[in-house]
């Protein structure tokens, strides 16, 4: 009798626990914590916290190669880059690049926040990660998860989830780690400064805008092809007017669609084995590095700026260089308000803001012409 | 490939990029000032 039941108890997954997998299930569990209780980007941390639990408990084989259900999401959605290029078609047709056209130096401040990510890597490869585990830290500076997750997938696929954590991490975290840095960086005049009203801009040239930059993207960095393609596609869908269905679609059922088949098999990658290693830690630390540095060289370069123009750029506006769209630029907007209240920053700061998403897609396809195998 | 080549080719490629598209926006913005159509106007 005892022998039966000794049998069907070695079945089950009580016997088969270790203390990491209990251990990566407070993490899950604080993930969905955060996602629920502070509201910390819940979109992605919820899956990703659930599907953390789902990987540490034992023989359910749901990522076993070729049979494994969340493996299977894994595979076909994130190795095959199918869901971070579909991200961005949402992306895209949420994205008005009004700001940017009507002021288009304000680029460059999406070019300067780049600075982090390339100082991170060169101190990922100093600190004994590879080039390749390196530029994948690295890319945590641009602030933007799908890109994370695209170029960790090409490049460093053992470092995925701890990266997309970190990367969904600090997003949520930009109104706490930004503000110091900005007003470290600037002075209370700097912050007063007030940007004129940018030019108005024509129908055409919000329709030509994708167009135009998805060519001249792609022929300077094909291998940023897959992001910036869908990008600009949702934009055209945005902004031809002809194409409402599609629009809403891109913006709506799709992106929340595949938001689950994405947070959930990042969750499902951060098994114990994996995931609770020292340099995890590294990790987390290097990719706070790269928003700190990411978040100064903005302002740096907007200081620099101003040095050759008479028409001032409020410094503040390179901190909305990171992605993290559109949280960074509410952020600038904030800071601003507190030196003083009457400067309206937002629309601005929603320059460089979607500028940094696209400095962010052409660093992560430099990255992979010079480094993919 | 070597980190610091990476390094240098990286930044040079962002910087690159984003000066090819603010001319393009800047050509594109002349050409439709130039020519401009019957295309409404929409505040920034």
């Amino acid at each position: 009798m005892i022998a039966p039941l000794s049998a069907l108890f070695k079945t089950t997954g009580f016997i088969h626990l270790t203390p990491g997998m209990i251990f990566m299930w407070v993490i899950g569990l604080v993930l969905i914590y955060l996602a629920i209780k502070k509201e910390y980007e819940p979109l992605l941390l919820l899956p990703i916290g659930f599907g953390i639990l789902l990987a540490n408990l034992p023989l359910t084989g749901l990522m076993t190669p070729e049979h494994g259900l969340l493996w299977k999401f894994y595979e076909y959605g994130i190795h095959w880059e199918i869901i971070p290029p579909v991200i961005f078609l949402g992306i895209g047709a949420f994205t008005d690049f009004g700001p940017l056209l009507a002021n288009p130096r304000l680029i460059f401040l999406g070019a300067g926040a780049q600075a982090g990510v390339y100082f991170t890597f060169f101190t990922a490869h100093a600190m004994g990660f590879n080039i390749m585990e390196a530029a994948t830290i690295g890319i945590i500076g641009g602030a933007d998860g799908p890109t994370t997750i695209f170029l960790a997938s090409k490049l460093a696929p053992q470092l995925l989830g701890a990266c997309a954590v970190a990367a969904y991490s600090y997003m949520a975290m930009v109104p706490i780690i930004q503000p110091p840095i900005m007003r470290l960086m600037t002075t209370e005049a700097e912050r007063k400064i007030r940007m004129k009203k940018g030019r108005k801009v024509s129908k055409r040239e919000k329709l030509l805008f994708p167009i135009i930059s998805t060519f001249l993207i792609i022929l300077l960095v094909p291998a940023s092809a897959p992001l910036i393609a869908m990008l600009m596609l949702g934009n055209l869908f945005r902004e031809s007017g002809v194409v409402e269905r599609l629009k809403n679609a891109a913006q709506n059922e799709l992106m929340n669609i595949v938001t689950i088949f994405l947070g959930l098999p990042i969750g499902a990658t951060m098994n114990a084995q994996v995931f609770l290693q020292p340099k995890v830690l590294f990790i987390f630390a290097l990719g706070l590095c790269a928003f700190i540095v990411s978040t100064a060289t903005g302002i740096l370069l907007a200081k620099g700026m101003n040095l050759f123009s008479s028409n001032k750029i409020n410094p503040l506006l390179g901190a909305a260089g990171v992605s993290a769209v559109p949280m960074a630029a509410r952020v600038v907007h904030k800071v601003g308000t507190q030196a003083d209240k009457q400067n309206y920053l937002l629309m601005h700061a929603m320059g460089p803001n979607v500028a940094g998403v696209i400095g962010t897609v052409i660093a992560a396809g430099v990255f992979v012409t010079l480094l993919a195998p | 490939m070597s980190a610091g080549f990476v390094f240098i080719g990286g930044i040079s490629g962002v910087f690159f990029g984003m000066t090819l598209i603010y001319l393009s926006i800047k050509i594109t913005a002349l050409i439709t000032d130039r020519f401009p159509g019957k295309s409404k106007e929409t505040p920034s």
